[in-house]
């Protein structure tokens, strides 16, 4: 075995491995996290509008922090799991919603969307995976799926806003601590806007005028009708790791025939951070070079194609010392 | 502080693992890959880029016809590539590595890197979920293919 020994990570890899063949629940050192329940809403409202209006109003307005009060979700935070494959499938299997298989739940959707979900669903039965996802052209994941995005996220709380961050696609989220909607765009956008208030040091957020998107890939579509509420909350979870308990519920008139409601977690990632990993500007656009083929598939473009693009390579000014975008590397 | 991030990190090629045909954890679907074979490629390092949306290495290897091309690998992202022990300093211009990558099914010269054995003997993880990373390595290494392999050599990914 002489390179696995010097692989420093391997040896105890091994050994977790053979632990956990038959189970991923059942072995020392990995504990899958324990579900908070969802919280539905505390009454039957028509829109997040609503929904907002009586959690702001059960507040008593909300908490009013100043820079020093407010929490602190300091450093880099992971996603976890989340519980919308319940509301999507009979069976309540997080990882059905990573690739084939389950039975899409009828009547959650409204017609025109269940029959798309179950289009979809069927290309993953087929294929194994979706066969295009609409981030590979640089599509920002939006909302809902901000939440649901495997990358790494940041959080900054002010008096007056919220910044959460994602590694990908550098998509923020500003939420205007204890204003109104506002929209005097002419339009929608990824993340819409959102608004909040503070109870306590539980983040209240109501989010409208979204783009359609989706829940994730391999999940339903959202309408340009999309809203939602969701509640953040730092908390210590039974194995003493830090997390962040995000209670969602989706209202959306044209897709879902009833809101529906979600718990997400985000764990916060000592390891990466001791690993030195800093979050980077991603320019996708010019760093990407996967595209949807003729087909519907996805395909790349590679060196030598004339639309490939080097993403450390491209100047206007080859001939200017300085100019290359890879010195460290180059250097070598 | 180590321990904890050894620890940290095999979870997560575990876990990466057992989430290989569950691939969410990039921006594009990876049906171009044929997923049921693996490939030995041996080559010199050109380019290295580790960035988002996805890492890719740039080696120079023979094709089939013994010319010297450009072979394309895609990896992982920054964050996930750092979650397998992979950063921007892991790979040098004109190194010779060992890449065991599942290929582009239209035969062009890329794929997708499933391990990394540097010229050091070093096992590197840059993948992204395209295959067990670490139980393909197990397997390689028992059968002494990267080693003993010879540049182009085709397993089934298969365990």
């Amino acid at each position: 075995m002489s390179y696995f020994k010097k692989s420093g990570i391997i040896g105890y890899a091994g050994l977790v491995l053979l632990l956990i063949m038959n189970s991923v629940y059942a072995q020392p050192g990995f504990k899958m996290p324990t579900m908070p329940a969802v919280e539905q809403p505390p009454g039957d409202f028509a829109s997040a509008d609503e929904h907002y209006a009586f959690l702001l109003a059960q507040a008593n307005g909300g908490t009013q922090h100043t820079i020093e009060s407010l929490p602190q979700w300091t450093g880099l935070w992971s996603m976890g799991l989340n519980t919308t494959a319940e509301i999507f499938f009979e069976e309540t299997d997080f990882f059905l919603t990573l690739g084939p298989g389950g039975t899409v739940r009828e009547g959650v959707l409204t017609p025109a969307y269940e029959q798309q979900f179950r289009e979809r669903r069927a290309e993953i039965d087929q294929y194994g995976e979706q066969l295009y996802d609409r981030l590979t052209n640089c599509e920002y994941p939006g909302v809902p799926r901000w939440i649901w995005e495997p990358y790494v996220k940041e959080f900054v709380h002010m008096p007056n806003q919220t910044w959460m961050m994602n590694d990908m696609m550098n998509e923020t989220r500003r939420i205007y601590i204890g204003q109104e909607h506002k929209n005097i765009d002419g339009t929608h956008s990824s993340t819409g806007d959102s608004i909040g208030f503070w109870d306590g040091d539980k983040l209240v957020i109501s989010t409208m005028y979204v783009n359609p998107a989706d829940y994730a890939r391999n999940m339903p579509l959202t309408s340009n009708q999309f809203s939602m509420v969701e509640t953040w909350q730092q908390e210590t979870d039974e194995t003493g790791a830090q997390i962040l308990v995000t209670q969602v519920t989706f209202y959306d008139p044209l897709a879902l025939v009833e809101p529906q409601s979600a718990v997400y977690l985000h764990t916060y990632s000592a390891e990466l951070e001791e690993a030195g990993l800093r979050v980077r500007n991603w320019e996708c656009s010019t760093s990407s070079n996967s595209y949807k083929d003729e087909n519907g598939s996805t395909m790349f473009y590679l060196p030598g194609d004339p639309e490939y693009k080097d993403p450390r390579g491209y100047t206007d000014f080859p001939d200017l010392p300085g100019q290359s975008k890879d010195p460290i590397f180059d250097a070598q | 502080m180590k321990q904890t991030h050894l620890k940290a990190t095999a979870i997560v090629l575990l876990v990466v693992g057992l989430f290989s045909t569950n691939l969410l954890f990039a921006h594009h679907s990876f049906q171009m890959f044929d997923r049921t074979q693996l490939v030995l490629i041996k080559g010199s390092v050109t380019d290295w880029n580790f960035n988002n949306p996805h890492s890719w290495l740039h080696v120079e290897a023979p094709d089939s016809n013994g010319e010297l091309q450009t072979w394309s690998f895609e990896g992982a992202s920054p964050v996930h590539g750092v979650r397998q022990g992979v950063t921007g300093n892991t790979f040098r211009k004109g190194e010779l590595v060992s890449i065991v990558m599942s290929p582009m099914k239209d035969g062009r010269n890329a794929g997708a890197m499933c391990f990394v054995v540097k010229e050091n003997e070093e096992v590197t993880f840059p993948g992204d979920a395209t295959c067990n990373a670490y139980m393909v390595a197990q397997q390689w290494e028992t059968n002494s293919w990267v080693k003993e392999g010879a540049h182009l050599d085709s397993h089934s990914s298969a365990p």
